[in-house]
């Protein structure tokens, strides 16, 4: 193999960790120098690396970078892929506008900001290396940097949540790390391609059975702890502690892309395997993700939480449209990862300015919130609207691709139904902004944090969120454009299809949105009267804890391995 | 509630040089035996904890301050970073080796690696050690 | 004989982590399981009668795989990494909570559900 090395690359990965090394300097000089610096050197970096790769990535080419010197199969290399490029575009607008709606509140300071850009600097890591224990290493580092910032305003339930994830989520890569031993074992290789190669000469040759059976739990494994840090059902626990429990600018970024670059991690190791059936049973993963993940979210009465089930509810979406495994799946997953990045950034960013500046999450007890937050409700339509899949807005987009990927399947019933319980979720949520403010009584129990921030939005703020938002709008209502750049950048070719041959406004489509939509209306109105609050009580008593989601953890990793080593 | 013993006093401030001692060993013979950046490090920071945990608080001579270990892990983690450059300065490549082939020992470029490892470590893990032992002492209710 | 090794201590590890009740034995079976996985990456290597892998050692036999060593020295590290955080995190969970029992601090009042 041959030592490339190309720069933008290294530029790529490392600008925000000359980001991180600039704000950590905060702690010796004066803050005032090194948070904008900080900033602009990553935003200055990573675009500048992006527009040198867009040709290589244009003509179908990837860039490589081998660390050290050092050639393939005995050293590491990074490489920017359409993928990488298209994912990184997006999580710079993620993460920018995250980090200017810190600007103004009690998170500026310099040791935030350094796990923040680390947690950036990981992500990178993981979208663009080419070996799977090097993989290993960044999702380590991305996870510390997130135990960090889960935790930081100090409340009691930000640090249960932030060790909850931390068991979780070590018990299960070291089960991904036994997985990787297992592959050692059998192919003494380590880099992706490497592994692929032999893989499938190991299906299609006449190896001995336990190795195939081996190499199926192996695989299992992997999944298994990819899919933890992906939140999928059952592996999903963690996350509405941990995404509701951190400063919302934080979990803007963790579930807006946090959660999917494990995704795409997967992605790339299901292009070095080729396994069919686990693909299926990623459909019906998918599926049952979707429908629970919603149910949880309709019953919540913490607004973070809610939004944090939806996440979970999305990630099924995207994992059941890739487990569809064709042209036409790739590229729904890919664009669902980016409209779901966007529109569920922008609500944890807009709903979490309302939260704080009212002083408590309670879906029932906010009302009003329209008058005092008018730049919120502007930008809470917007992505709201996006979920649900209005059409015009990116949701709509999104939720076509993926039933016409999976058309037929039972499962795209099941999507059916999701669509139909987060668009009564999200009229139950837009309660907070409808109505006559209540009285400044927040009711009791509120996390107890030092935020203190203005209701009126700073400019900063306003431009991030609007950047986001512009994202929203384009993705909805240019969808023939945008349809054909990525299914290129999603199947890795350089042809793009040369007119849309999804019709976009039929009125299938439009009835099935407005079905969705109706329903949901009618639904949101059961869910916040009478019986139906008490009903969802009794439904939010049955989560479980710490124990209870460790067991159910591993049982899920049995079940999984199980199934993937005995069909290799 | 027992107190430390004098014993148990004058051992651990004794021993700790011997301690630090053997960490700088570790890191600086990485290339040849076991040992090496990480693992030289966190001896340098058990020599750092051990006085902390054996000496009664009134008797206790800290070797180093909070704000001394934080700004020797900093300045660890830039040597580290800069090394890397020096890299690509040299040869195009993030941590390749800038030393040309003909230069003896070999290991120049490990032996500074683990240089800057074991001093970003072990400050570190020293300056964890330290604020959880003072932090059992004196509990911030933060 | 040292597979039975490295089976007991990942069991010992998932044990602590799925049945102990205070947060520090979780903390502490987080950690033997991480050795486990450690001891499982070394035997990968085949240590039996070979010599370290130096270059000038090579004259003498085969040398030991000295990739999953340079993999586990990584991997200590980083579960080191996680077990001060956890630490850090048990310790400030206990002052707020005045317990390490996973059962009280789950039914604390300072949970948000009401």
């Amino acid at each position: 193999m041959n030592t490339t090395i190309d720069l933008p690359v290294i530029l790529l990965l490392f600008s925000p960790l000359a980001a991180a090394i600039i704000s950590i300097c905060g702690k010796f000089i004066p803050s005032r120098y090194t948070e904008w610096p900080g900033f602009i050197v990553w935003i200055a970096g990573s675009i500048t690396a992006l527009a040198a790769a867009f040709p290589v990535i244009a003509s179908g080419a990837t860039l490589q970078y081998s660390l050290g010197g050092w050639a393939e199969p005995l050293g590491i290399s990074l490489e920017i892929t359409g993928l990488t490029w298209i994912a990184t575009l997006t999580d710079i607008i993620i993460a920018s506008s995250a980090w200017l709606c810190t600007r103004r509140s009690g998170q500026s300071t310099p040791l935030f900001y350094f796990f923040f850009f680390m947690a950036l600097f990981s992500l990178q890591g993981v979208l663009c290396t080419r070996d799977i224990f090097n993989l290993f290493v960044w999702f380590e580092v991305l996870s510390l940097s997130s135990f960090v910032l889960i935790s930081y305003d100090r409340s009691l339930i930000s640090r249960i949540a932030a060790f909850r994830y931390l068991l979780i989520s070590s018990m299960s890569i070291l089960l991904f790390l036994i997985g990787v031993w297992i592959l050692y074992q059998l192919f003494g290789e380590l880099g992706l391609v490497q592994i692929g190669i032999k893989a499938r000469a190991l299906r299609t040759g006449g190896s001995p059975p336990s190795y195939s059976r081996a190499a199926g739990a192996a695989a299992g494994l992997i999944t298994a702890g990819i899919l933890t840090r992906a939140a999928i059902i059952p592996f999903h626990t963690w996350l509405p502690d941990a995404h509701s429990a951190a400063p919302y600018q934080v979990s803007a970024l963790l579930s807006g892309f946090v959660i999917k670059a494990p995704m795409l991690a997967l992605w790339r190791i299901f292009d070095a395997f080729s396994f069919p059936e686990l693909l299926d049973l990623l459909i019906w993963i998918g599926g049952i993700c979707a429908l629970w993940g919603v149910l949880a979210a309709m019953v919540q009465r913490d607004a973070k939480k809610l939004l944090g089930y939806h996440s979970v509810s999305q990630m099924g979406y995207i994992i059941a449209a890739f487990g569809a495994g064709s042209r036409l799946g790739r590229t729904a997953a890919l664009f669902y990862i980016i409209a779901h990045a966007l529109f569920k950034s922008l609500l944890f960013l807009s709903v979490g300015r309302v939260t704080v500046g009212v002083g408590s999450r309670d879906v029932y007890a906010i009302r009003g919130g329209a008058r005092r937050f008018p730049a919120d409700t502007f930008f809470f339509i917007i992505a709201a609207a996006s979920i649900s899949g209005i059409p015009f807005f990116a949701g709509f987009t999104g939720k076509i691709l993926v039933t016409e990927s999976l058309y037929g399947h039972p499962v795209s019933y099941m999507l059916l139904a999701a669509g139909v319980g987060t668009a009564a979720s999200f009229f139950k949520l837009a309660r907070i902004f409808t109505g006559k403010p209540s009285p400044e009584e927040p009711s009791p129990g509120e996390h107890g944090s030092v935020q203190e921030e203005d209701t009126k939005v700073s400019v900063s703020a306003f431009i991030g969120m609007s950047i986001v938002a512009a994202g929203c709008i384009i993705l909805g209502a240019f969808p023939g454009i945008v349809d054909r750049g990525i299914e290129s950048l999603a199947t890795g070719s350089t042809r793009m299809l040369k007119a849309s041959f999804i019709d976009w406004y039929s009125l299938s489509h439009l009835k099935k949105a407005s079905f969705s939509i109706g329903s949901g209306f009618l639904l949101s109105f059961l869910l916040v009267s009478g019986p139906g609050r008490s009903l969802s009580h009794i439904v939010r008593g049955l989560k479980t804890g710490l124990n209870g989601s460790l067991r159910l953890i591993l049982l899920g990793f049995l079940v999984l391995i199980i199934f993937t080593a005995l069909s290799y | 509630m027992r107190t430390k013993t004098d014993m148990l006093d004058v051992a651990s401030r004794k021993l700790a040089p011997y301690v630090l001692l053997f960490g700088c060993y570790l890191i600086s013979y990485g290339h040849l035996s076991p040992g090496g950046g990480f693992q030289g490090g966190v001896i340098l920071a058990s020599g750092l904890i051990l006085p902390a945990l054996g000496c009664r608080k009134e008797r206790r001579e800290d070797l180093l301050s909070n704000y001394a270990l934080s700004i020797g892990e900093t300045v660890g983690f830039i040597f580290l970073f800069l090394l890397g450059i020096v890299g690509i300065a040299a040869t195009g490549t993030f941590l390749a080796d800038p030393f040309p082939a003909t230069v003896r020992p070999h290991a120049w470029f490990i032996f500074f690696l683990n240089l800057a490892i074991g001093l970003k470590v072990g400050a570190g893990i020293g300056l964890l050690g330290l604020l959880l032992i003072r932090e059992s002492e004196e509990p911030s209710y933060d | 004989m040292i597979r039975i090794l490295v089976i007991g201590l990942f069991c010992l590890g998932l044990w602590g982590i799925l049945i102990s009740r205070s947060l520090l034995r979780k903390i502490i079976g987080l950690s033997i399981l991480n050795s486990s996985v450690v001891v499982l990456f070394i035997l990968a290597g085949r240590l039996d009668g070979k010599s370290a892998p130096i270059l000038s050692a090579v004259r003498e036999g085969s040398i030991v795989d000295p990739l999953p060593q340079a993999l586990m020295l990584t991997a200590i590290v980083v579960s080191l990494s996680v077990t001060a955080v956890g630490l850090i995190l048990a310790v400030k969970i206990y002052r707020s909570c005045g317990s390490l029992d996973i059962k009280e601090i789950e039914e604390s009042p300072d949970e948000y559900d009401h």
